[in-house]
């Protein structure tokens, strides 16, 4: 009994008593504005001409299948994994600046959208069951964060065992202001439940955990009534977590969910994970009917917004005609308009940037006073809220010197860039910029170095075959030395060769189609009197 | 513009302004029992080394050509100070204990490039060559007159250590001085007395016991004796002083911060433990009873050192299981340095040696990819 006792209270001592674990992370008041009071998500109307970029999640420039002046339907395949977000004519494809902290241009396809509406008819003939080849006719992507191909997702997770043990619906969504998926939650349990129900359909996998947090009242119990009334699905497990800034980053997530530790080189599919977020899993679900990802839903919301809603917008909007329809177009001087939450988000310099499938709040504030930025004490501030276990001081000290060894033993590459180090330090340094910045060196270093191994490669395959033929021209020499002094006179040789061309034998002159040393003799017998002739006056 | 947006996540931050305010907070109590207790003097020296350092630290700025305004701001040179002057003794002269804030903030801070970035604590590298550099007045703790009246009260070996030498480090000499020869003689027969903090009393009253136990080297008992009553007397002569008092204050100090979450446990606590079972295991081992404890822990600079010293983040390990290990370095080394050297207290010197070996213990501390191997959780 008294040992029983002492275990717990041990335990209770090293974690809480939750079973999940996640060191550090931030536990943020509750800000969700412009979560839906009647149930409604509002869909704002497509624009006159949408502009949809043409790059993937790992910002490569995709080839467009498609070319100006083409008239396209809602759906079609732009490039690869990229579908058009309504029907019209492509006016051009031409670089534009997309919502990215760098303020990059990509190439883009403009469409102007037709007048006539889409009809709400679906492009592809629904499904009985969902496949991943659906998934990815109809481009649904991560609408979490990362925009990661969904169908990439799943595909990894068969290539490796085959099965996926467990699928992780990310519902907790634990960045402050951000409320999109609160939303869809509130206003579509039902479907939602279905969506869910159709993707373990698809992976067979043995569980499924949908996790939330247990601040989000309504949604649970919109999701609790809808899971009763459904009979098809017993495999799923409504967790629900305690708000801990970052538990919907997929890392920490998993970590929490399942104690296992990802890092950087194992993505969750080698433990037979998938972790989507569930508004991807509704897309999956609508992909089934027919319906391709076209659209989001997108937070709005900030100081200098008049009403904070959430709205579904078409890709390729900009970010200036969303805050317009929504009547909230910056008056203020000193607003500055983010994409993104507070800690994951950055500012923009252009309105004019589409939405995408990673736009999933756009907040207009005043403009913040930065504070002083002070010289790190090594306070311990950044490692107690590493969510990843690390040292960011340690590694803060190495990235700003530029020591990539230092940085990677440092663990550089675990860091998931939360931003909760960021938000505690009392030096007010920029500690996640850094870690991007040093992550993007590494990653150029690396592919240098990788160029660098490539042409060394080469330049040794090349000294090898040279190596290789100055043999073979070695050889031949050697062979034909060796000819040459078997014979014992080779002025006789020489002399019996010479006669034996200049009185062909017999039997041979007849035929005069086969070329014979006689007959380039003679070529070049005549190309020698064209030239005596030329030279002739 | 890819900065975090603080505003929108209503998180109160704190400030190193406020960090370090709060440390000077926790230091005042026992900076005031100090000033009450054994000297007033070590007011006007907190107050005189502080402006002074932030002189220094101005013309230290300006031959650097930085921004002076935010680093006096900070907060952090005054707080370095006045731990220093709370670690050298109340009556050194003036001009040394400047020398010391200014050592303090030319080599100790700027030049390895200011806050943050000094491997050795400031205040202990300003205090360790005041000891080399002026051993006598460096160890010239003058007990005051309360103090003797208090003494006086009691015979035996309390008053015996107050009656050796004014040179407090001359423990040797103390040995030939036993109980009974101090019995009858009144103060007023001295010119005056200084020195002997309470650790040289312990070195004394150590010495005393073992010579006891050599005389009466017959039994088991009589050694048993010998070391119960050194061991009496020890707590005895360390729980009459006003020292204990001030280590209580620096203790509490240290108790707010750990509340106020500025340090974490791992270090006090992995010093203290180091320390109490290296007494412990020595004193069993030399005289056979297991030393009191409290004097060991109470006396000298060690609850000041484990809380408000060794815990200064820029000079000390930052992995929490790093942190244990630095800790339990101090501790050892503080006990080598106390028993087997010719200085009474060896705080500063340990944590001066571990401060060199930090870089070390933060890549031994770390697992792979850099992950703290020993933390909390929620």
């Amino acid at each position: 009994m008294a040992k029983t006792c002492m275990k717990t209270f041990l335990q209770r001592l090293i974690s809480s008593p939750q079973t999940p674990a996640l060191a550090g992370g931030l536990a943020l008041q509750r800000n969700k504005p412009g979560l839906p009071v009647d149930g409604v998500i509002r869909i704002l109307a497509v624009p006159a001409t949408v502009s949809i970029p043409l790059t993937n999640y790992k910002r490569e420039i995709l080839q467009p299948g498609v070319h100006a002046g083409q008239h396209i339907k809602c759906g079609d395949m732009l490039a690869q994994g990229i579908v058009a977000s309504c029907s019209g004519e492509i006016i051009g494809i031409e670089p534009s600046r997309i919502a990215h902290p760098s303020e990059m241009s990509v190439p883009c396809v403009i469409i102007k959208t037709s007048n006539t509406p889409d009809a709400d008819t679906a492009v592809h003939t629904p499904l009985n069951s969902l496949t991943i080849d659906r998934i990815e006719r109809c481009a649904v992507h991560g609408l979490g964060g990362a925009g990661f191909v969904t169908a990439d997702k799943f595909r990894a997770s068969g290539e490796i065992d085959n099965t996926v043990e467990t699928l992780i619906i990310n519902a907790v969504e634990c960045e402050p202001v951000i409320s999109c998926d609160e939303a869809l939650m509130m206003s579509e349990a039902a479907n939602l439940v279905e969506a869910i129900a159709s993707v373990v359909d698809m992976t067979g996998c043995k569980r499924c955990i949908l996790a939330i947090e247990n601040d989000k009242h309504q949604a649970i119990t919109a999701l609790k009534e809808a899971l009763q009334r459904t009979e098809v699905t017993p495999l799923i497990e409504l967790t629900l977590l305690t708000p801990i800034y970052p538990s919907g980053a997929e890392r920490p997530l998993v970590r929490r969910l399942t104690g296992i530790h990802l890092t950087p080189g194992t993505p969750p599919s080698s433990h037979g994970i998938v972790c989507i977020n569930i508004a991807t899993a509704y897309a999956a679900w609508q992909a089934k009917l027919g319906y391709p990802m076209t659209s989001r839903i997108v937070t709005v919301a900030g100081k200098h917004i008049n009403q904070a809603v959430n709205v579904r917008v078409v890709f390729g909007t900009s970010i200036s005609e969303v805050l317009k329809q929504t009547g909230n177009t910056p008056t203020h001087k000193d607003s500055r308009v983010r994409v993104g939450g507070p800690l994951s988000g950055f500012d923009l310099s252009d309105l004019n940037v589409p939405v995408t499938a990673t736009t999933h709040c756009i907040t207009v504030d005043p403009v913040r006073k930065q504070g002083p930025v002070l010289p790190c004490i090594r306070c311990n501030a950044c490692s107690e809220v590493c969510p990843v276990d690390l040292l960011p001081q340690q590694l803060h000290w190495f990235a700003t010197a530029d020591d990539q060894q230092g940085s990677l033993r440092f663990g550089l590459m675990d860091c998931i860039e939360c931003g909760c180090c960021d938000a505690v330090c009392p030096s007010n340094i920029a500690l996640t910029q850094t870690f991007r910045y040093a992550k993007g060196l590494h990653r150029e270093v690396q592919t240098a170095n990788l160029a660098a191994t490539e042409s060394e490669n080469r330049y040794r395959c090349r000294e090898q075959r040279e190596t290789e033929r100055a043999a073979i021209r070695e050889q031949k020499r050697e062979a034909a030395r060796a000819r040459l002094s078997e014979r014992a006179d080779p002025i006789a040789d020489a002399l019996s060769r010479v006669r034996g061309k200049r009185k062909p034998s017999p039997d041979q002159p007849a035929k005069t189609s086969e070329p014979s040393p006689g007959s380039s003799m003679r070529v070049n017998q005549s190309d020698d009197d064209e030239n005596d002739r030329n030279q002739s006056p | 513009m890819i900065a975090l947006d603080t505003q929108a996540l209503g998180l109160r931050r704190q400030t190193v302004r406020k960090t370090m305010a709060l440390v000077m907070v926790a230091l005042l109590p026992g900076t005031a029992l100090y000033s009450l207790l054994i000297d007033y003097r070590v007011i006007s020296n907190v107050v005189l080394a502080c402006l002074f350092a932030l002189c220094c630290e101005a013309l230290c700025l300006k031959l650097r050509q930085r921004a002076i305004g935010p680093a006096l701001g900070d907060g952090s040179i005054v707080l370095a100070s006045w731990l220093m002057v709370l670690c050298v003794p109340p009556s050194l002269p003036l001009w040394q204990l400047l020398l010391g804030v200014a050592i303090l903030v030319s080599l100790g801070k700027h030049l390895f490039g200011g806050l943050g970035q000094n491997p050795f604590n400031p205040a202990m590298v300003a205090y360790a060559v005041l000891l080399v550099s002026f051993p006598v007045t460096m160890t010239d703790w003058d007990l005051g007159e309360r103090v003797l009246i208090d003494l006086r009260v009691d015979n035996g070996v309390a008053s015996s250590s107050s009656s050796s030498s004014s040179s407090s480090s001359s423990s040797s000499s103390s040995v030939t001085l036993s109980a009974e020869q101090t019995g009858d003689k009144t103060i007023t027969d001295w010119d005056g007395i200084s020195g002997a903090t309470v650790l040289d009393r312990l070195r004394e009253v150590k010495q005393l016991a073992a010579a006891q136990s050599a005389s009466a080297i017959a039994t088991t008992s009589a050694r048993t004796s010998a070391g119960s009553s050194a061991s009496e007397a020890i707590s005895d002569s360390a729980l009459k002083t006003p020292w204990i008092w001030l280590n209580l204050a620096w203790l509490s100090g240290g108790l707010y911060l750990l509340l106020t979450r500025i340090i974490s446990w791992h270090i006090p606590v992995s010093i203290l433990a180091t320390i109490s079972v290296l007494y412990a295991t020595a004193g069993f081992h030399s005289i056979g009873v297991v030393q009191p404890l409290i004097p060991a822990l109470f006396s000298g600079a060690i609850m000041l050192g484990a809380f408000f010293i060794a815990t200064d983040p820029v000079s000390a390990a930052a992995s929490r299981y790093g942190q244990l290990l630095y800790g339990v370095g101090i501790g050892t080394l503080t006990y080598v340095i106390r028993e087997f050297s010719v200085y009474p207290e060896g705080i500063a010197f340990a944590v001066l040696l571990m401060n060199l070996c930090v870089p070390m213990i933060d890549r031994l501390s770390t697992g792979k990819g850099g992950r703290m191997t020993l933390r909390r959780t929620h």
